[in-house]
């Protein structure tokens, strides 16, 4: 494997639509009520788990990309931790972003319950807006259990 | 510290785990809504996506302090949630000095199983 953190993967568009913002949150129980009712609401947290499933790449779906090369099967890797960090306020509905990915670590532990090596994965997307302005940056950590 | 207000959902049901992996096109993993699939790989049955009660606590922190404040957001997932499952949402607010609110939150399945931790941070309101 090459170099971490890796290139960045070919940029890709992110339209922060009101209408995926009130499904998502519906999806999740509607629990804040402000995602629907608002005429631009923030786009919720989980949209920038979200945007990379629905308009970039992933573990499972990396394309052409550097996630491609991380030392994982997608098929037996477990989601450990996702995280996601604006510098402002959150985009809102109407804003227009560019995403772009990249791997950033692999990183091996042992099980304190299993005895087995863990291998840990992590990528990075950054979200920007029109202006070129970094809005969002997320942080996606899988897991592959290797064995003894 | 100031405790939120604890929420009850479920019980969960397979067609919100295939409502949630459609609206975000998470649809990869098929052990979220496919049991055959789910057996192959060992477990019993489907079991929820993580995500789902991840965005839960995300939804459940913004509808207290405003999604528009948000400043950060980390999920770590702990364990699996399985059809039927009722969840528990609930978290502490600390407020520092300087307004920014810290929330640290917890998805529990059952009685006392902790499924998702959730820590957020919120800008000072008016920020």
């Amino acid at each position: 494997m090459s170099a971490l953190p890796s290139t960045w993967s070919e940029p890709f568009t992110v339209p922060v639509e009101r209408g995926k913002i009130g499904e998502i949150a519906r999806a999740a129980g509607l629990l804040d009520p402000s995602y629907e009712r608002e005429e631009r609401p923030s786009a919720p947290p989980a949209f920038f788990y979200g945007a990379a499933y629905l308009f970039g790449v992933t573990w499972e779906r990396p394309g052409d990309s550097p996630l491609g090369d991380a030392p994982i099967d997608p098929a037996a890797l477990l989601h450990a931790e996702e995280e996601v960090r604006f510098p402002g306020a959150p985009p809102r509905a109407g804003d227009t972003l560019t995403g772009r990915t990249r791997l950033e670590s692999v990183e091996e532990k042992t099980s304190r319950s299993s005895g087995h090596t863990l291998r840990f994965v992590r990528a990075t997307t950054e979200f920007r807006d029109a202006a070129g302005a970094v809005v969002a940056t997320s942080h996606t950590t899988a897991v592959q259990e290797l064995g003894a | 510290m100031t405790a939120l207000p604890q929420r009850t959902v479920g019980p969960v049901e397979r067609t919100g785990f295939v409502r949630w992996v459609g609206a975000i096109a998470d649809v990869d993993s098929p052990v979220h809504y496919d049991r055959v699939t789910a057996r192959e790989q060992g477990y019993d049955d489907v079991f929820a996506p993580g995500m789902l009660q991840a965005a839960m606590l995300a939804d459940h922190a913004t509808a207290q302090f405003g999604a528009h404040r948000v400043r950060s957001c980390r999920w770590r997932f702990v364990d699996v949630v399985w059809p039927g499952d009722m969840l528990t949402l609930r978290g502490e607010a600390t407020e520092q000095d300087d307004g920014t609110i810290a929330v640290e939150l917890e998805c529990l399945r059952g009685a006392d199983s902790v499924a998702v931790r959730c820590w957020m941070t919120f800008a000072p309101d008016g920020a």
